[in-house]
């Protein structure tokens, strides 16, 4: 269950309306540019340590602030957070002496001011986001400790950092909390957020304003004032710089004199700000403007109510169904093990990269939305679906659905999640409605409502409905907005309770009808039991539109039903003048005059084309059949004699580098020879031709990789052929190692360990990647705890060649007996001898063939 | 290899470059394969087709950068003093490679958080994808680090002075460690998100900062490249 939050305390009565937007609450302006008028920019690093040594001139500042007329002073705490304050003062010391330099200033309010980390969070850098909410938990408590009234989190590039300060304040304070976040003349922040995302994401999490500081000029500001208010919950705030930044004579000015300033802040006031102040180049003559600006305004007018939209985003990308707007969205539903073998193998292996792989090729297959689901029993699902969620969150930018029936893992990933994600699901029960809801009120999250509960799912149209209102109502009592919730009446199949799917459309119409809520629905459980699943999915999904389905869930790379979407969002008006449609259809084959149904792979060949799937296995095999003419490079093997030509192809594939074909061909000659055959007579010289080709410089390293993921593809369909055989004792695959790599402590490169990496898997190497940036301690205890013979070390910056060294000799130390391999750009063989490492090799694929010789060594 | 743009270069010279500049920056498709360590192998179709994919999903990046014209205060053996900052450049290579110049610029240039995810997202798809992007990245923000220094070039014709060759934290004894700093003084973790990890590597990792020393068109004769 998620800490409740405390109850909000205001100061006085007139903060409250403020921040709830009746009234006009006026900021200071910028410090920076004042320091520099006194002459102590760069006296200290950070400033904020000046609050200690020169707190008279803070003050000086802070009460020419408040004689200018603001409400709210801004305590100089920007970088008092443990990271940049490096030791030299606690974080407390310096909220108690800006407070007390505010008070001693005469400020009306007092604003605990909390800047970024100055680190970057995971998995761009190496902050975590809870080392990042603890230290804004430590800030904001020092704030409210020292007596502010308010806390306010500004200039966030980040939104999942500015997410972790929200929660550290709004959770370990009673303080109201505003937020704001900086935007780029291309309207994102650095790493790609909107306003209105900001405003989405934030508001929800229950902050009192949120808004825009610093960014382009207050100009360009206005629009990023109309987005935010467009989607606040809450009070908008603005703090723009005077005007754009210009550099004269080496300074950084900006060019906006005080009415300019005055006058564009207005403007964004008419746009809905209520919460004002400046930024960098401002100074109290601003502030005493706006004070003319509100005096004059007397009292904000009335917030429009917002539109009910049903908003999903990630940090970049936003999905929104408009109020009463007539659209389809496409659930990706792939990332679910369930029947996945390969996914299940993945998620086992946490082989993350092929979670992203999927979702990437759902995205571009046009899917909206991705659910994530990691579930499989033996798991810690907990962990596993936050570091799938984290990882998609930095590779993709579509927003995430995250599905899970348990509650701490849907917790622990939407917590973190930069965005708002959608959970899936909660239902009708009791116990889940209690489990759920306070999850997704607390994050600010959309749900998905399953119509079922303790008796079952109701066989009637009128059943579904009374679960899901139950749940949209128990949600509105938890203070979720209807439209926040999305309802899934949920399929049954035809087959056997042919009955119900008329009852399941109507379900859809009611629900929408009389609860004003968004639907989705999985169809494809329709055609269970029967042929042709993908014909019948796609019929019931066209019908489930018509009943008014708006997001389905379902495999968008299945081409029937995804044309069952395009077509639909040409009836419903969303594909405009039926553009999308006439760019992927226009030039396509009607399956049923250019070849007939062929199972779910049929789908219009144009759009096939158009999305760049692949061509059907039969056309390739006659296509390799040509070049396999050309003679095979490596002899045919004992026992193989009769499948000369598919030794060949199989070598042609090797050597150009293509893996998509592999499975067919391994497949057929699978056929007449054994695994065992395969891999020495085949696999294995392969393998030695391409080592042969690279060393004389026929191939280069692009091309030696290709060859191996082609190699890899043709080993994984005997690896799934042993397991499903269950060949019991006979482990024709065992695999050497394990080696464990790892990238040295302070280096974040990561592609040199990760080729290594590949290629040692595709020799057949069991490896053990413990990524980059990992400390030598982390090092010895995974070498410890797998009992690893050889270490594969990276190092390609000549700064963190030392953390090598270091890490060698503590293996020297704790696991002696163990024997080190290094490689990376700056290293050579005689300076890898006097760190006291073992191995050196100058490539990746002398890394393979050094640790596959180990191996074979060891074993005899 | 003339790619002007993004900022005129005429108006305000170096305080035109101490804003977010958009600089028109490519893939350099030889000097990609050159890192990827091709020596004129053929690259078959397969290859060919899937390398040219990924260097146009390069080529979308936006590049940016920022530059800033300093005065010398004082080159010492193994360090050089700069008029209006703090900023200290240490090492021996850089005070020789300086000297006869009266100012130096300091740039920065980067392709962004987006290639941090463009490289994530290839890395995903396959460890060639991941490579050849990484690669193509690599030669793209070369490109805007060279096309950013045409720039400055031509400012610095303007008032009568010629760039010397770049010279980057890393090179010789310029040790990374000034890279903090360094971006600080440009203010380049505001203007371009540019931040440096404790082991003083930057974020986004498509990013170079450097040196340029600018020397009076009279002293030409400087015009000589100094390596370390």
């Amino acid at each position: 269950m998620p800490r409740p939050f405390s109850e909000v305390r205001y100061k006085d009565s007139y903060l409250q309306q403020a921040l709830n937007g009746e009234q006009f609450l006026l900021f200071d302006g910028g410090m920076g540019t004042m320091l520099q008028q006194a002459g102590l920019s760069g006296v200290a690093n950070p400033p904020d340590l000046l609050n200690l040594t020169h707190s008279s001139a803070i003050e000086e500042i802070q009460r020419a602030y408040v004689e200018a007329g603001c409400d709210v002073v801004t305590t100089n705490t920007f970088n008092a957070n443990p990271t940049k304050l490096e030791g030299q003062a606690d974080v407390s010391e310096i909220y108690e002496a800006a407070v007390r330099i505010a008070k001693a200033a005469g400020a009306r309010y007092i604003a605990g001011d909390i800047g970024p980390t100055g680190a970057l969070l995971e998995p761009l850098g190496t902050l975590s986001f809870d080392e990042a909410y603890n230290q804004f938990a430590v800030q904001a408590c020092a704030a409210e400790k020292a007596g502010c009234d308010l806390i306010i989190i500004e200039t966030m590039a980040d939104l999942r950092e500015a997410k972790a300060a929200v929660l550290a304040a709004l959770e370990n304070t009673s303080l109201p909390v505003c937020v704001s976040m900086s935007f780029e003349s291309d309207g994102r922040t650095f790493l790609g957020t909107t306003p209105e995302i900001a405003a989405t994401t934030l508001s929800s999490l229950g902050v009192q304003a949120v808004g825009v500081n610093c960014s382009v000029g207050p100009d360009e500001m206005l629009e990023t004032v109309q987005q935010i208010r467009k989607r606040a919950r809450c009070a908008v705030l603005a703090q723009p710089n005077a005007g754009l930044p210009k550099v004269v004579d080496g300074q950084t000015v900006y060019d906006m004199d005080v009415e300019q300033f005055a006058g564009s802040v207005k403007c964004m006031i008419e746009a809905g700000a209520t919460v004002v102040g400046g930024c960098c180049g401002t100074n109290p003559a601003y502030i005493k403007a706006l004070r003319e600006v509100l005096d004059e305004l007397g009292t904000p007018k009335a917030t429009p109510d917002q539109p009910k939209d049903f908003i999903v985003c990630s940090a970049q990308e936003m999905v929104v169904l408009g109020e009463g707007e007539s659209a389809v969205k496409v659930i990706g539903e792939r990332i679910n093990p369930t029947g996945k073998k390969r996914l299940k193998a993945a998620l086992k292996a946490e082989e993350i990269d092929y979670v992203v792989a999927e979702a990437i090729s759902q995205v571009e297959a046009g899917a909206d939305i991705l659910d994530v689901n990691v579930g499989l029993p033996e798991i810690d699902e907990p962990a596993l679906l936050a570091r799938c969620v984290e990882t998609l969150q930095s590779c993709v930018t579509t927003p995430l659905q995250i599905d899970s029936a348990d509650p701490v893992a849907i917790e622990r990933a939407v917590r973190s999640y930069a965005g708002r994600p959608l959970i899936n699901s909660v239902n009708g029960k009791q116990q889940n409605l209690e489990e759920i809801l306070p999850i997704v009120a607390r994050y600010g999250c959309s749900v998905l409502g399953l119509t079922l509960d303790e008796g079952g799912i109701p066989a009637t149209a009128e059943g579904r409905l009374a679960i899901a209102r139950r749940i949209v109502e128990t949600a509105e009592a938890y203070g979720i907005p209807r439209s926040d919730v999305v309802i899934d009446c949920l399929t049954m199949a035809v087959a056997t309770n042919q009955a119900e799917a008329k009852e399941i459309l109507r379900a859809i119409k009611l629900v929408k009808e009389q609860l004003g809520v968004r639907t989705v629905l999985g169809v494809s459980n329709i055609s269970f039991g029967l042929p042709q699943r993908s014909l019948m999915n796609s019929v019931f999904l066209a019908a489930a539109f018509g009943a008014g389905l708006d997001m389905p869930i379902m495999d968008p790379l299945n081409q029937r039903a995804m044309d069952a979407v395009r077509c639909f969002r040409v009836v419903c008006g969303q594909d405009t003048s039926a553009q999308e449609y006439i760019e992927v259809y226009a030039n396509a084959v009607d399956p049923y005059t250019g070849g007939g149904l062929s199972g779910s792979s049929a789908g219009l060949s144009g759009a096939s084309a158009q999305l760049g799937l692949g061509l059907a296995a039969g056309e390739v095999v006659s296509e390799g059949g040509a070049s396999a003419s050309k003679g095979c490079p490596i002899p045919v093997p004992e026992g193989a004699e009769e499948a000369a030509s598919q030794v060949a192809l199989i070598a042609d594939y090797v050597l150009s580098g293509r893996a998509a074909p592999m499975p067919e061909a391994v497949t057929a000659l699978l056929e007449v020879c054994e695994p065992m055959t395969v891999i020495n007579g085949v696999f294995v010289p392969l393998l030695d031709l391409v080592g042969q080709k690279y060393d004389r410089g026929e191939f280069f390293l692009p091309q030696l990789m290709s060859s191996a993921e082609a190699v890899k593809a043709g080993f994984d369909v005997i690896r799934a052929r042993q397991e499903s055989e269950d060949l019991g004792n006979q482990d024709i695959m065992a695999k050497m190692g394990p080696i464990l790599l790892a990238t040295v402590q302070g280096d974040i490169h990561d592609i040199g360990k990760n080729i290594v990496r590949m290629l040692m898997e595709n020799y057949g190497i069991d490896v053990i990647d413990l990524g980059r940036d990992v400390a030598p301690q982390a090092i010895v205890d995974a070498v410890k705890a797998h009992d690893v013979k050889l270490v594969g070390l990276s190092a390609l910056m000549t700064t963190t060649v030392r953390a090598m060294e270091q890490t060698i000799t503590l293996l020297n130390e704790q696991t002696p007996g163990v024997k080190v391999l290094v490689g990376g750009a700056v290293l050579t063989a005689d300076y890898a001898q006097t760190i006291g490492a073992n191995y050196y090799a100058k490539d990746a694929a002398e890394s393979a063939q050094i640790a596959t010789r180990f191996f074979r060594e060891a074993s005899v | 290899m003339s790619k002007a743009g993004g900022v005129s270069v005429c108006a305000g010279g170096f305080d035109a470059l101490g804003v977010k500049a958009p600089i028109n920056a490519r893939v350099d498709e030889r000097d990609a394969l050159r890192y990827l360590g091709h020596r004129g192998q053929a690259l078959g179709e397969e290859l060919d087709t899937a390398f040219q994919t990924v260097v146009a999903k390069v080529n979308t990046l936006q590049a940016a950068g920022i530059a800033k014209q300093f005065p010398l205060a004082a080159i010492e053996p193994d360090c050089v003093h700069l008029e209006g900052t703090s900023l200290v450049l240490p090492g021996s290579h850089i005070a020789r490679h300086v000297q006869g110049a009266s100012a130096v610029v300091l740039m920065a240039v980067t392709l962004g958080f987006e290639c941090e995810r463009l490289l994530r997202q290839t890395t995903c798809l396959g460890a060639v994808q991941g490579l050849m992007a990484d690669a193509c990245a690599s030669s793209m923000v070369e490109n805007a680090a060279e096309v950013f220094s045409e720039q400055i070039a031509r400012v610095a014709t303007l008032q009568g002075l010629q760039c010397k060759k770049r010279f980057s934290p890393g090179y010789g004894d310029f040790p990374l460690s000034v890279q903090a700093d360094f971006l600080a003084t440009l203010g380049a973790s505001k203007i371009l998100g540019v931040q440096v990890t404790e082991g003083d590597l930057m974020v986004p990792t498509k990013s170079i900062t450097a040196v340029i020393p600018l020397v009076e068109v009279s002293d030409a004769s400087f015009n000589a490249v100094v390596n370390p």
